[in-house]
């Protein structure tokens, strides 16, 4: 028996252990669902060009509020639909003026009777739950719309949120691996979140049920700045766990739950990071920080400076580390050794191999 | 990686129940003992040469002492034989530091802890630190008949209706595990500790109810005569020659092979990067490791060779 590894990818000759992610080859499951963007992004009467997993995509909404998506490329000469416009649920390409149905279907070419049989794009079922809107990239049959997460959260009313999109040159799972691993704010968050030095030490770490689960818990000590603003209990001692959860290759939530022991009072602060593959070597990042106290006065302005300035710092680690990967000559030579910290990581990678083999099933 | 040991006294040994003494160990010096967590246990050294691991019963707010209950095991090679006709008051004996493999969560909003026979030992002291933190909890002890059912009768006067005692010779008092581990809600957490077959049982019932696995903690008292604790000496065999190579205390497996030149990939060294996974044919892994899945763990088919050490005297390595 050798290393865990899964046939259908490519192997380091070396026998050395080597970074894992090839730019020429795709690691990410096709059923799963997976953030396309926010739903109002897709507004009346316009069309929204995106690429997710290596797809050019088209979004729109047709007149009874339904989002749809569909490959964002004519299939005449190749013109990109979203070049064109919104009629009637359907879409005009600005060359000569094919026009799709919301099924990718061909229904009009001006200049004749007949529209080829074989004139037909990949339509994707689009759900939009919440604030945002979430896609399925592989067999329409096996769409389930229960499995679209909820993130009740986002819609309670004791519960406030920011959210922003972000376009990183890296290849997603450096960034679930970043979030997995806390030990680097000290260095990477130095001017910023650096003051947290709770993850001085290691969390505990499982990987069960097909989720990665890290565990920290601070028991009777004063909160950290971050999360005592708006709370203000000053220096009180109180009780907190730390629980970052990669659910699944899609998402990932970080909550921390304060509990003060003189009133029992609990209260919570989410980071979720949600990430969907661009192409090979870049992806989309949508932030979420929420908390369930501090509604008055609106904290929102705050979470976005404090989201953008660290995540910036994150960002900027992860595309240096990408340009790099890209210019190799042998991306999966690059060797690697892992420290006690990167449990949770290297668990991660578990969990996509996990998703992906379900693809195959 | 060697094992910090301390010497203990042995302040007393009661009769308490059929077939179960406790045992107190005190500080030589009379001050405090290495603290301990609800759930530890301690490896004793025993003084004919085994090593046998007890699980701490006693609050772990009692700072002066440990109490270790140690049932009298028909398949006993000599542990609990020994304790039960040699260890006398006075004697002195090492012991590891305590060890937890199986501690309360903090966050549980109610917990159920589930004894099988002389598995009620680490839940005893989980009792204490619950009840000493006002939190909600529910104690169920499992026992043959009630002159073997050790420690129930002061569980019973101080945990009051939390606590209920089942009896395997009175099927009125019999546990309803499937009725009573019928429905999870979320924040409770399930500890079982006992013997295979029992613990065995407890999870089907738990699995039944929908019990998710992070909220069910299981300690295993096994009774297998050939067990080696703790960081002891243990031989390795490579499959394919046939060589047999002895990894010592302070050494790993990886480590061990290396200098018979038998060599495995290896890059992180501390059990988390799985490059050094080797098959295993033959022998139990003992698990050390922050790379396994809890299915590969149990299947005891694979170990990752720079940290992890064995449960039986040998192991047959896929090499």
């Amino acid at each position: 028996m050798s290393n865990v590894d899964n046939e259908t990818t490519r192997k380091p000759t070396s026998g050395r252990l080597g970074q894992p992610y090839h730019p020429e080859d795709p690691n990410y499951p096709l059923r799963l669902w997976w953030i396309a963007g926010y739903a109002e992004e897709v507004s009346d009467g316009k069309l929204l060009a995106r690429k997710l997993l290596n797809k050019n995509l088209v979004f729109y909404r047709k007149s009874n509020g339904q989002i749809v998506a569909i490959e964002d490329r004519c299939i005449h000469r190749g013109a990109p639909l979203s070049l064109g416009w919104l009629d009637n649920d359907q879409i005009v390409c600005v060359y000569h003026g094919f026009r799709y149905d919301a099924d990718g279907k061909l229904v009009e070419i001006p200049t004749q009777e007949k529209c080829p049989r074989a004139a037909k794009l990949d339509a994707f079922k689009v759900v939009a739950r919440g604030p945002f809107m979430w896609i399925w990239m592989g067999d329409p049959a096996d769409a389930n719309e229960d499995d679209v997460p909820e993130f009740a959260w986002l819609h309670d009313e004791k519960w406030v949120f920011a959210s922003e999109h972000m376009l990183v040159k890296s290849n997603y799972m450096l960034l679930k691996e970043n979030v997995l691993d806390l030990t680097h704010f000290p260095f990477a968050h130095k001017s910023t979140f650096g003051t947290l030095d709770d993850y001085a030490s290691a969390a505990k770490f499982s990987y069960q049920d097909n989720v990665v689960t890290f565990q920290k818990d601070f028991l009777n000590q004063p909160l950290s700045k971050i999360y005592d603003r708006d709370l203000n209990l000053g220096g009180k001692p109180v009780d907190r766990t730390d629980l970052g959860k990669s659910m699944s290759p899609a998402e990932h939530r970080f909550v921390t739950t304060i509990k003060d022991p003189e009133n029992g009072n609990e209260y919570q602060f989410r980071f979720q990071h949600l990430t969907t593959p661009e192409t090979n070597v870049t992806h989309h990042y949508w932030w979420v920080i929420s908390r369930n106290y501090g509604l008055d006065p609106d904290p929102r302005d705050w979470f976005k400076q404090i989201a953008n300035e660290a995540f910036s710092e994150d960002k900027a680690i992860l595309e240096a580390i990408q340009a790099r990967i890209n210019e190799a000559v042998s991306p999966l030579e690059m060797p690697e050794v892992s420290a006690v910290a990167d449990q949770g990581g290297l668990m991660a990678r578990r969990q996509l191999k996990d998703f992906m083999s379900r693809d195959h099933a | 990686m060697s094992t910090v040991c301390i010497e203990v006294l042995v302040a007393g040994i009661r009769h308490e129940a059929d077939g179960i003494l406790s045992v107190e160990l005190t500080n030589p010096n009379g001050g405090d003992l290495p603290p301990f967590t609800a759930g530890s246990h301690l490896d004793v050294y025993l003084p004919n040469g085994i090593i046998r691991p007890y699980s701490i019963c006693n609050s772990e707010r009692e700072r002066h002492r440990y109490v270790l209950g140690v049932l009298k095991s028909e398949a006993s090679r000599g542990g609990s034989a020994w304790v039960h006709s040699r260890l006398a008051c006075g004697d002195r004996v090492t012991v590891a530091m305590p060890r937890n493999m199986f501690s309360l969560v903090d966050s549980a909003q109610h917990s159920i802890l589930v004894a099988g026979g002389i598995g009620v030992t680490p839940l005893i002291s989980m009792s204490h630190k619950l009840r000493n933190g006002n939190k909600s909890f529910e104690f169920r002890y499992c026992a043959r008949s009630y002159t073997r059912a050790a420690f129930a009768r002061t569980l019973q006067s101080e945990l009051g209706p939390n606590f209920r005692l089942h009896l395997d010779d009175n099927p009125a008092t019999a546990f309803d595990a499937r009725a009573d581990l019928g429905h999870w809600n979320a924040g409770y957490h399930l500890y079982v500790c006992g013997p295979a077959g029992f613990i065995e049982w407890v999870l089907q019932a738990a699995n039944a109810g929908g019990w998710p696995s992070e909220n069910v903690h299981v300690e295993l008292f096994t009774p297998l005569s050939n067990i080696v604790v703790g960081d002891q000496p243990f031989d390795v065999v490579v499959a394919s020659s046939g060589l047999r190579i002895r990894v010592e205390s302070g050494s790993t497996i990886l480590e061990a092979l290396a200098s018979a030149h038998v060599h495995i990939p290896f890059s992180c060294e501390q059990g988390v990067c799985g490059t050094c996974l080797t098959g295993v044919i033959d022998g139990t892994p003992d698990h050390r490791d922050g790379f396994l899945s809890e299915d590969e763990r149990r299947s005891g088919k694979c170990i990752i060779t720079c940290c992890s050490r064995s449960k039986s005297v040998s192991l047959t390595l896929d090499l």
